[in-house]
């Protein structure tokens, strides 16, 4: 529906966006972990992946999302957010795009709207796991890197170094 | 072993508070006798940068760690080298950036641990791995990538279950050379366990080693089947308008994060109306999978929410599900009107009945009273007289309390009072007249016989005159189908010595007691008896005198007459 919905554009008034009746989210944790089991933690307000071990596994960021209504629902459109929600992680539409987290509440978000398109992400699902496609970058997908401790980035080429299929799972 | 625990139960929750905002401690464990690289995460460069950007001191020194790299502790690269680590390296160690405008510091905890007794690893260093049946996985041998051997290849790894090795040996398991994975195939919940993974590193020539260990936990791994909707099941529910309901799509699925959600008229459920404010729900379900739902409350149920149906749709890997429910009207409850309508007609029944079976007689005489005169046109039966009494004729001079009732009381209550018209022999027979004769023509001429009884004494016996007695009786019961109303003046114990055909009677319309006395002060024809007698009696039916006279003694056709009031 979003995409093909007819829409003021993107200096659509705020106010509009608030009388758009929005679904009521309730935030649940998630765990997202790559399929070489490497966990997500924020270290300098980056969502690194890496091993956490024994006592540092409490140290682990949960996931939060809602779904963004404002796209096809067949894409799993998603917006994922960190501590509790409060922020959410975004994409950069540079040439080469970037991911940061922002202060910005993921249910705010949910309502959906042109402005959320860097925040969303489009979902595949193979053999249990899911890939997570930039809205706002098509082709970028969410990836770790082989190597551990390193921050959460975007690919277009996954490999052995590029990692992109993700575990995501109720806690 | 006690001062690095103690230590670490300290500085755990520094630790949580510290990561909410930058990491700026972080803790580090190690066995005893293995090596470790650690790394610095302020480094804003690479971890091999070559340039010594950061310095390295043991907390509490303001020696710097040496740089010697034949030094067991030393700072090769950005990275801080134990090699390898001993019990004492346990504690506080802090980096600091150099040349830099805006000087930044780390610290770090190492904590070195001696194995748990009788076992390759101790529990406080294990990482926690997670795969799944059903889709196969794998768990990796982590934090080695600082332990490239010196020609930078990869090292080899050996893996143990639960410390022991020839794990491989499985089939199911597998390991390239060169990897740090372990591919497991066809899971199943017996994989649970701990799992060492074990490498070398040779440094300067001696050949150190370095393991980790895993938990690797495992879950059902989801199926690729639909989810299956829980509620709704394609169905109606009856709702009255106005009432509150609770609209809860309930799924049970083996995939998480799927987002079901309420579609009615082709809609979202908070389109077709604004009110409806949907909340999406997860949660773990006993059998392994997830209950996922989304949910809605409509407080008041509007006319239009009946007239569609309310589609909850899930979309998930392998295609859409969907399910449906409408919201009906009530069917009126007929059951429970029909059963109430038939309990309380019963009951009407019978206290009706009752009511009847108490005041029977009451209602015949006020209904006689009152409506009779009004409602019929009786057409005459020919006869003059209501009633012919019969009684005991006194034999000796006794007491005459036969006498009194049938010439006082008796004219007195049934004439006087009720307005009959009653032939008692000895007082309405004209002398000289046979007894047979007037008997025979005056009963033809009554409606009724009165028979009084007495108790056999000697004074009376039953009915003496046998011939009047006999006619009376053969026109009652058999010629003209006269009703007989037998009176008893005192309580008749024995029948025994009463003809057969008073018997009859007796048994077959039962007898009315006299319980007065036998005065003659006026008695009321209210009182109960009088009721039974006058409720036996006919209708009254009295012609005006003129008329009276008008009759021919004896007439057998019957005449239309004018009832008199």
């Amino acid at each position: 529906m979003g995409d093909s919905e007819p829409r003021a554009g993107l200096e659509a008034h705020p106010s509009e966006i608030h009388e758009k009746p929005a679904a009521q989210m309730k935030v649940f944790k998630y765990r997202l972990w790559d399929v070489a089991q490497k966990s997500l933690y924020l270290r300098n307000n980056q969502l690194v992946a890496g091993y956490l071990q024994g006592p540092n596994s409490a140290l682990e960021e949960k996931i939060c999302w809602v779904p963004n209504r404002s796209f096809e629902r067949e894409k799993f459109p998603i917006i994922l957010g960190v501590q509790d929600g409060r922020r959410s992680l975004a994409c950069g539409t540079g040439a080469l795009p970037a991911l940061q987290l922002e202060d910005v509440n993921i249910t705010e978000l949910s309502r959906g709207g042109e402005e959320t398109t860097r925040f969303t992400f489009f979902r595949s699902y193979k053999d249990g796991m899911w890939r997570f496609e930039s809205a706002a970058n098509p082709g970028w997908l969410l990836c770790t890197s082989a190597q551990s401790n390193e921050p959460l980035g975007l690919t277009t080429s996954p490999d052995a170094a590029h990692i992109v299929d993700f575990y995501f799972q109720l806690c | 072993m006690i001062s690095p625990l103690w230590f670490l139960c300290c500085i755990i929750p520094f630790v949580s508070s510290f990561n909410a905002e930058q990491s700026k401690l972080s803790s580090h464990f190690v066995l005893v006798g293995e090596p470790i690289a650690i790394r610095c995460q302020i480094a804003r460069s690479p971890a091999f940068h070559s340039d010594y950007n950061l310095t390295w001191y043991r907390n509490g020194s303001d020696t710097p760690i040496t740089t010697e790299t034949c030094s067991r502790i030393h700072q090769r690269d950005n990275l801080l080298w134990f090699i390898p680590a001993t019990l004492e390296d346990s504690g506080l160690y802090e980096c600091n950036e150099r040349n830099s405008d805006s000087p930044d510091k780390e610290y770090i905890h190492l904590n070195v641990f001696k194995n748990n007794d009788d076992l390759c690893f101790n529990g406080e260093t294990i990482y926690k791995q997670k795969v799944f049946t059903s889709i196969g996985g794998k768990i990796t041998c982590p934090d080695l990538e600082y332990f490239n051997d010196e020609n930078n290849t990869a090292p080899e790894i050996q893996w143990y279950k639960e410390c022991k090795p020839g794990l491989l040996q499985d089939n199911r398991f597998l390991s390239r050379k060169g990897d740090i994975y372990l591919t497991i195939n066809n899971v199943t919940m017996h994989d649970k366990g701990n799992y060492t993974c074990q490498t070398t590193y040779t440094y300067m020539g001696i050949q150190h080693n370095v393991s980790r260990t895993i938990y690797a936990d495992v879950e059902e791994g989801p199926k690729k089947t639909p989810p299956e909707f829980i509620y709704p099941k394609n169905h109606s529910i009856e709702v009255k308008l106005g009432s509150h309901v609770l609209m809860d799509c309930n799924i049970s699925s083996s995939i998480s994060t799927l987002n079901p959600y309420w579609q009615v008229n082709g809609t979202d459920v908070n389109i077709f109306d604004d009110t409806y404010k949907e909340q999406f729900y997860e949660k773990p379900s006993q059998g392994g999978g997830f209950i996922i739902g989304a949910r809605f409350n409509i407080s008041e149920v509007k006319s239009k929410d009946y007239s569609h149906k309310f589609f909850c749709h899930v979309l998930h890997p392998y295609g859409e599900a969907v399910a449906y429910v409408v919201l009906k009207h009530p069917a009126p409850n007929i059951q429970g009107y029909l059963i109430g309508g038939l309990v309380s007609l019963v009951f009407v029944l019978v206290v009706a009945v009752f009511v009847y079976k108490l005041l029977k007689i009451d209602i015949v005489l006020w209904y006689r009273n009152s409506c009779h005169p009004f409602l019929s046109k009786e057409v005459s039966d020919g006869k003059i007289y209501d009633a012919y009494v019969l009684y005991p004729k006194n034999r000796v001079s006794c007491l005459s309390s036969p006498d009194i009732f049938v010439l006082k009381i008796l004219p007195e209550v049934l004439e006087r009072q009720c307005g009959y018209n009653l032939f008692i022999l000895g007082r309405d027979d004209l002398p000289g007249q046979a007894v047979v004769n007037v008997a025979d023509e005056k009963i033809n001429q009554s409606r009724r016989v009165i028979i009084v009884l007495v108790p056999e004494s000697s004074c009376y016996s039953v009915l003496d005159d046998t011939s009047e007695q006999q006619l009376a009786v053969y026109n009652a019961l058999i010629r003209d189908g006269i009703k007989v109303i037998l009176i008893e003046l005192d309580k008749i114990k024995d029948y025994t010595n009463m003809p057969e055909s008073i018997k009859y009677i007796k048994q077959k319309h039962g007898a009315i007691r006299w319980k007065g006395d036998f005065t003659e002060r006026s008695h009321s024809a209210s009182t109960k008896f009088w009721k039974n007698v006058r409720y036996q009696m006919p209708p009254r039916q009295t012609l005006s005198p003129s008329e009276l006279q008008l009759l021919p003694p004896a007439f057998n056709s019957p005449h239309t007459i004018t009832l008199q009031r």
